[in-house]
């Protein structure tokens, strides 16, 4: 799955990279194919990076990453009629939710289906006791319900930053932010807030 | 909590932010007051240690699409 490269020929092919989503979106809708390669342009790296960070172990061994993503796009632009274009962010959610749902199936599926044992070779050196492993999903948990509470942009600034590893000012330009400075600084205090609900939650 | 508290969240906040080490057992003895978010906090590094890890350890599997194509199909 590669970005389609923009197209030479267009009459106007600086339009595609300054028009807003929804601007895209209104075009892809009126079947405009053009407009859905600029929408494939524009999340394909986020949309990577989500997938990787989201696939389950167990499934991985069954699953591309690349083709879940191809597979989102697809249904995205299957279900375009429906889509009213909302606020700056909106495409996005949408396509992560895509996403997610993929990789719900991915991993029910991955469950019905008995498990390759590696070679004894292929084992990593220290493989993680039961006692660590629930250490580990607590954790994640507190995490996934603090993060939760926050309001959704900030919630999707730490995600970006530190599950997808996007850099600040790519950030900036996904949820329209004035700076990479003022991310970074999102990001913070984000981080500080779900530590904060983190503390509470263990004191209720 | 106090500005002056915050502010040294916030600090901590941005080191993990820009993946800069953090020496914990430094931080928590000198703000005992801060211990318990300051703990939480350090745990909210290591989980999103974790998860962005998983970028780097996931590859892809020619398979994917067969069985897309049949979860599409049900």
């Amino acid at each position: 799955l590669t970005p389609p490269p923009a197209d030479a020929d267009s009459p106007t092919p600086d339009r595609d990279e300054t028009q807003s989503t929804a601007e895209i979106l209104v075009r892809a809708k009126g079947g405009d194919r053009l407009a859905q390669d600029v929408l494939v342009r524009r999340y394909l790296k986020i949309l990577m990076r989500q997938a990787h960070g989201r696939l389950p172990s167990k499934a991985r061994g069954a699953y591309d990453t690349e083709d879940l993503v191809q597979a989102t796009f697809m249904r995205a632009f299957r279900n375009l009629k429906r889509i009213e274009p909302g606020e700056r962010g909106y495409f996005l959610a949408y396509l992560r939710k895509i996403l997610d749902n993929l990789i719900r199936d991915a991993m029910r599926s991955a469950a019905r289906r008995p498990e390759i044992q590696p070679f004894e070779d292929d084992l990593p050196a220290h493989q993680p006791t039961p006692l660590e492993l629930a250490a580990v999903h607590e954790k994640l948990e507190a995490y996934n319900c603090a993060i939760s509470i926050l309001p959704s942009q900030q919630q999707e600034v730490v995600r970006l930053r530190m599950e997808l590893g996007l850099s600040y000012q790519e950030i900036a330009d996904v949820v329209g932010s004035p700076s990479a400075n003022a991310v970074r600084m999102q990001v913070a205090r984000a981080l500080a807030r779900i530590a904060e609900k983190m503390a509470n939650l263990r004191g209720d | 909590m106090s500005t002056e508290h915050n502010e040294d969240l916030i600090r901590l906040a941005k080191a993990i932010s820009d993946r800069k080490e953090v020496d914990w057992e430094k931080e928590i003895s000198t703000r005992p007051e801060l211990k318990a978010v300051l703990e939480k906090l350090r745990e909210v590094e290591s989980v999103t240690g974790i998860l962005g890890e998983l970028v780097d350890e996931v590859r892809a599997e020619p398979e994917l699409m067969k069985v897309l194509a049949e979860l599409e199909e049900q």
